[in-house]
């Protein structure tokens, strides 16, 4: 029994949709159906077939997406959504058979990382991808989130305004800010139109599996110019004719900290809220230092966010720049695309290929780690993930490929 | 100071002056820490006064009475610190803050600062430390968070090691043995590695003393702190883990048994992998707690399945405060040298050729004293603080500049309680 891939047809994308709803055993309702057909790229997905029964039974979404690297640059990128095989199917090769598809189109088309967010962890480093930024949800006691004075003092100084931003305005105001955002970061992924209209319109919350409505609060400058903005759904109860309530944010996104400080505290001083929770925060949100009893802000988890994969690795580590110019010389293999596989030098701000004896020795995975400046090089060294065959080359990799970009989200 | 103390029965109670009390000897402990504890809702029992006495360090400890009644605690303890760069400074550690709940108000507090900082300062320390009961009230005294702390955990069957990892893990040998019993090969590793490891402290005899008889942790009875020693193949001692076992069987027989890890102290990469991969394999206690856990955790990175590996908390665990910025300043050492200048609660400090300096140059940015405790050690940029309002930059490109000369190549770590 043979398994074959190939990009779906346009029409195939309610059968496709069952393989990914077998997956994760949902079944999503007519609204949100429309919309993910919709966004579907079907030129760029990709889908597994049985060749006896002629079924589908392996499916795997991609999406454009612009990434932003660190020294600003955008690039085309690819991000890989609702990758599903089904049980009947398993362990036959239909997985590695689809990301073979994937890393093909990407190449074709000339673009280098292809990118995703994990169902689970342990699964994709085998296909090349590592893990490049950690994201940490934090929970807040409203009721005790007072600012320190000079952070109070900036929002009771603000000449600018909040005011609730439209569903109808969504699509036109929020993608600028956010563009501008992830451009400030260094580190980011541009969400094309077809994120917006997937995750924006109805709700967020209804992707999220959460049945109430998503709002969105804009800060605006002096000149009424949009310059951040939070989205979140609430959920709560009456008990005891008490209101309790809990915020969850989805973005907090602000190009200025008088924005982000604002539009925090607006949420903070939310009505009826006790608890305010943040997904996908950075590991250093400022937030935390601007309040007067700092421990009010709790860590609860932290998880993987981005795994980012390099189809083509030269042109990918060129796609950054980088604050030192120490050379280096490392060794990556990279199985699931052999052409890959050789020694990288870094001159003179530059990659090249060539034959110099490697310092480091890495796999392909490790690069995709690395890549955002995020990840210790001498960390993955202390447990065997990279080879040091030069001392001193590890901490020398830290300090090329150290960024100071924030987190993608 | 002084008054006459009229406390009687049936009579109106007299407000007595208070008297900022500095202390002189070990004698002084029982009454000092039955005040300290009954802030705490404890009852200081002679058994426990007696094996908590060894770290009292009398004479950095100061109490106020009111007449006959002690109203306010506060105490010191000498430790080294490590800084960036691997020096290691003497340094304060305040501790037994309490102010009695009838006594709150009066400024007890602020006065016992202005002695504990006048106490650092003369024993030659430029540092005073603490980790807080509450996150709200040492702000104010000028110190910033300088280290977290992380809690971790790692269910049954899910602590495997990647493969690269695991050959590293089975290398060399581990050794089982009652902490009590192994005191001074612990001892001898742990200050090993306090010395390479930024923002651990030293522990003195009298600390690993009150460690082996739980003079603070209380533990069950017939409980006992468990070590595993790692040898490399060369049979050289490089690390240990401590722990306690939490045995527990379900209804249903099936053992959910625990491994609370109190920490992991490797002195190469390797031990720290190879007692991971120990202490996730005894049998009948598969889950894994480490609650005073390594901010980065490196073990993360080396599992099959990271995400299994859970962080559920993080907390601030050390508070610095800077007494003399300038020779804290130069305490520590900085990945590059510029001439950079900063400005702490309005006195500017230039850096020239590597050193530190009070200077009449415009400065790169503003901050105050808490705040350079934060970045101290490294635990936040300059630029996190800036976004959150605490930090001003001067002018353009200075939070920057200043920031690629404090970064440091790690998170700061401490976990020993004081």
């Amino acid at each position: 029994m043979t398994i074959s891939t190939r990009p779906p047809l346009f029409s195939e994308h309610d059968e496709m949709q069952l393989v990914a709803d077998a997956q994760f055993v949902v079944t999503p309702g007519p609204e949100i159906l429309d919309r993910l057909r919709a966004q579907f790229e079907p030129l760029r997905s990709v889908i597994a077939i049985d060749d006896i029964t002629g079924d589908v039974v392996g499916a795997a979404k991609v999406y454009s997406v612009a990434l932003t690297v660190p020294g600003g640059a955008i690039l085309p990128a690819g991000v890989l959504d609702e990758v599903g095989v089904l049980l009947t199917h398993r362990r036959r090769g239909a997985l590695t058979a689809m990301l073979g598809e994937h890393f093909a189109e990407l190449t074709h088309r000339g673009e280098v990382f292809s990118l995703l967010k994990a169902s689970e962890s342990g699964i994709y480093s085998r296909f090349g991808y590592g893990c490049s930024h950690d994201a940490w949800t934090y929970e807040f006691h409203a009721r005790a989130s007072k600012f320190l004075p000079a952070a109070k003092a900036i929002c009771d100084g603000d000449r600018g305004s909040l005011r609730m931003v439209r569903p109808v305005e969504w699509h036109t105001m929020l993608p600028t800010v956010y563009s501008e955002w992830t451009r400030q970061r260094g580190a980011g992924v541009v969400r094309g139109a077809n994120w917006w209209a997937l995750h924006y319109p109805a709700s967020a919350a209804v992707q999220q599996g959460d049945s109430s409505g998503v709002m969105v609060i804009g800060h605006f400058d002096q000149s009424g110019v949009l310059d951040g903005f939070a989205s979140y759904s609430g959920s709560g109860n009456w008990d005891n004719g008490i209101r309790s309530q809990r915020l969850q944010i989805y973005d907090l996104v602000a190009t200025n900290r008088v924005a982000y400080l604002r539009l925090w505290r607006a949420l903070l001083d939310h009505d009826l809220v006790d608890t305010i929770c943040l997904w996908n925060g950075d590991s250093d949100e400022p937030i935390r230092w601007a309040l007067a009893d700092p421990r009010r802000m709790a860590t609860t988890s932290r998880g993987d966010g981005w795994y980012i994969r390099l189809v083509n690795i030269e042109g990918g580590l060129n796609a950054r720049t980088y604050e030192s110019s120490e050379p280096l010389s490392m060794a990556v293999v990279d199985r699931h695309l052999p052409a890959n596989t050789g020694v990288y030098q870094f001159a003179d701000g530059v990659w090249t290929r060539g034959t110099a004896e490697p310092e480091l020795s890495l796999d392909v995975r490790e690069v995709g780690a690395i890549f955002f400046g995020q990840q210790s090089v001498s960390a993955l060294v202390s447990v065997g993930r990279v080879i040091e065959h030069v001392p001193g080359s590890a901490v020398r990799a830290d300090r090329i490929f150290l960024s100071p970009c924030a987190a993608a989200r | 100071m002084g008054g006459s103390s009229v406390s009687q029965r049936g009579k109106m109670m007299v407000m007595n002056e208070l008297k900022l009390v500095p202390l002189k000897d070990l004698s002084d402990w029982d009454a000092y820490q039955t005040a300290t504890a009954l802030a705490f809702g404890e009852i200081a029992d002679q058994a426990r006064l007696d094996r908590t006495r060894g770290c009292f360090e009398p004479e950095r400890a100061v109490q106020v009475e009111d007449g006959e009644l002690i109203v306010a605690t506060a105490g010191g303890r000498s430790f080294e610190l490590t800084l960036p760069g691997g020096s290691h400074i003497p340094a304060g550690g305040l501790t037994a803050v309490s102010v009695r709940s009838t006594h709150t108000g009066r400024g007890l507090l602020n006065k016992m600062m202005e002695w504990h900082f006048d106490d650092c300062r003369k024993r030659g320390e430029c540092i005073s430390m603490l980790t807080a009961s509450e996150s709200s009230i040492y702000h104010r005294y000028g110190y910033g968070i300088a280290s977290h702390i992380e809690t971790h955990r790692c269910a049954d069957g899910h602590a495997e090691l990647l493969p690269g990892a695991d050959a590293i893990a089975r290398r060399g040998q581990i050794r089982l043995a009652l902490l009590k019993d192994v005191m001074v090969d612990v001892q001898g590793i742990y200050d090993k590695w306090r010395r390479k490891t930024v923002g651990a402290l030293s522990r003195s005899d009298a600390y690993w003393d009150s460690v082996v008889t739980d003079a603070y942790t209380d533990l069950e009875p017939g409980k006992a702190w468990q070590v595993a020693m790692h040898y490399d193949e060369d049979g050289v001692l490089d690390g240990y883990v401590r722990f306690l076992l939490h045995p527990k069987w379900g209804s249903d027989r099936v053992h959910k048994g625990s491994v609370a890890v109190q920490e992991i102290i490797d002195l190469v990469p390797a031990a720290r992998l190879a007692l991971w991969r120990y202490v996730t394999n005894i049998p009948l206690h598969r889950d894994v707690v480490l609650d005073h856990g390594m901010p980065n955790e490196p073990i993360r990175l080396a599992l099959q399945d990271p995400r299994r590996f859970v962080t559920t908390a993080s907390n601030d665990f050390l508070w610095i405060r800077i007494l003399d910025v300038e020779r804290a300043l130069n305490s520590r050492a900085y990945r590059v040298s510029k001439p950079v200048t900063i400005s702490v609660d309005g006195t500017t400090y230039a850096m020239t050729d590597g050193r530190w300096s009070v200077s009449a140059s415009p400065a790169d940015l503003a901050c105050s004293v808490a705040d350079l405790g934060a970045v101290y050690l490294g635990e936040v940029t300059w630029r996190t603080l800036a976004n959150a309002a605490r930090v001003t930059e001067l002018h353009s490109g200075g939070i920057e500049r200043v920031d690629a000369v404090f970064r440091t190549d790690s998170p700061p770590f401490c976990h020993t309680h004081f």
